[in-house]
C-alpha cells in the first residue's frame, strides 16, 4: 500500500520594509518640522511649542498634520504631562495599518507628548 | 485454516500500514504549524522601525530634562519653598510624567537613584535614566545644576 501526501501552505508575502520605514520617518519629520518653525513671537523655542503654551492644541495638531507628506494620512494626538492622549486638530478613521511616531515638547514646566498614527491615503 | 491465518495476517499488515500512514500525515502537519507559526512570528519582526525609540526617547529626556526641572522648581520656589525643596518636588514630579511619556511612547523610562544635593545654593540634580523596550536597554546618567537666585 503506498500513499503520497502533499501539503501547500500559503503564508503571506512580508511587505516591503521600505513602506513602514517611510510611514514612521515622514511622521518624525513632521514634528521635527513642527519643532523647527520659529515662534512667532519669539519667546518660545518653536511655534509647536507656542501653540502648546497657548492652548491652541488643535491648531498645533493641524500644523503637524500640514506638515506630513502628501499621500499619507494621520491623527494627532496629544498628551500634557501625565494625562491621557486626546486627538486634536482633523481627525479621521484609519484606512489601514497604521504607523505612530512619537515627539516629545518640552513647554515651559510641561511635558507634552505627541503621537503621530499615519496611514497610507487610499489603502 | 492455514488460508485464515494468511488471511488474518494480511489484514494486520495493512491495519499496520494504515497507522503508519496516518502518523507521518499527522507528524508533515504538525511540522508544517510550526514552519507557519514561525513564519507568522516572525513577519512583524523585521519592520519594528521604532526599533531604536529606546535610543531616541532617552536622548528626548536627557536633552529637556535640566529646562523642565528649573522651570517646574521656578513655579515652587516662587511660591515660597527653598530651593532645594523646590528642586527635589520638580524632579520627583517628572519622573512620573517621563515613565507616562514612556508609556505613551511604547518604552519603559525610568529616573533611578536622583540625588539632590544643594552647595553654595546651587542644587546639583544627578539621577540614572534607563530606558527599555523590547528590543534593547541602555541606562545613562544626566546631571545638571540649577541656581534658581540666578
Amino acid at each position: 500500500m503506498t500513499a503520497a501526501f502533499l501539503i501547500t501552505i500559503n503564508v503571506p508575502d512580508e511587505p516591503s520594509i521600505s513602506l513602514d520605514a517611510e510611514m514612521h520617518f515622514a511622521g518624525e519629520d513632521a514634528i521635527n518640522l513642527g519643532l523647527a518653525t520659529a515662534s512667532e513671537d519669539g519667546t518660545y523655542d518653536s511655534k509647536l511649542a507656542e501653540l502648546l503654551a497657548a492652548g491652541n492644541e488643535d491648531d498645533a495638531c493641524e500644523m503637524v498634520q500640514n506638515y506630513l507628506a502628501s499621500g499619507l494620512e494621520t491623527n494627532c494626538w496629544l498628551a500634557k504631562d501625565s494625562g491621557t492622549s486626546q486627538p486634536y486638530g482633523e481627525v479621521a478613521n484609519p484606512g489601514s495599518r497604521t504607523v505612530t511616531a512619537h515627539g516629545l515638547v518640552a513647554v515651559d514646566d510641561h511635558l507634552w507628548t505627541i503621537s503621530l498614527d499615519i496611514w497610507e491615503r487610499g489603502s | 485454516m492455514g488460508a485464515w491465518l494468511l488471511m488474518r495476517n494480511s489484514s494486520k499488515d495493512e491495519r499496520g500500514q494504515m497507522l503508519l500512514a496516518t502518523g507521518v500525515v499527522l507528524m508533515m502537519s504538525l511540522l508544517s504549524m510550526a514552519i507557519f507559526g514561525v513564519k507568522m512570528a516572525g513577519i512583524s519582526m523585521p519592520y519594528d522601525t521604532a526599533g531604536d525609540d529606546s535610543i531616541q526617547a532617552s536622548g528626548d529626556i536627557a536633552e529637556t530634562l535640566p529646562s523642565l526641572t528649573e522651570a517646574r522648581a521656578q513655579v515652587w520656589y516662587d511660591a515660597g519653598l527653598s530651593e532645594f525643596e523646590s528642586v527635589d518636588k520638580s524632579i520627583n514630579s517628572l519622573h512620573d510624567d517621563v515613565l507616562h511619556h514612556g508609556e505613551l511612547r511604547g518604552v519603559e523610562l525610568k529616573l533611578l537613584n536622583i540625588t539632590v544635593v544643594e552647595l553654595d545654593g546651587v542644587v546639583s540634580v544627578s539621577a540614572e535614566l534607563g530606558a527599555a523596550d523590547r528590543n534593547s536597554m541602555l541606562t545613562r546618567i544626566i546631571s545638571f545644576e540649577i541656581d534658581l537666585d540666578d
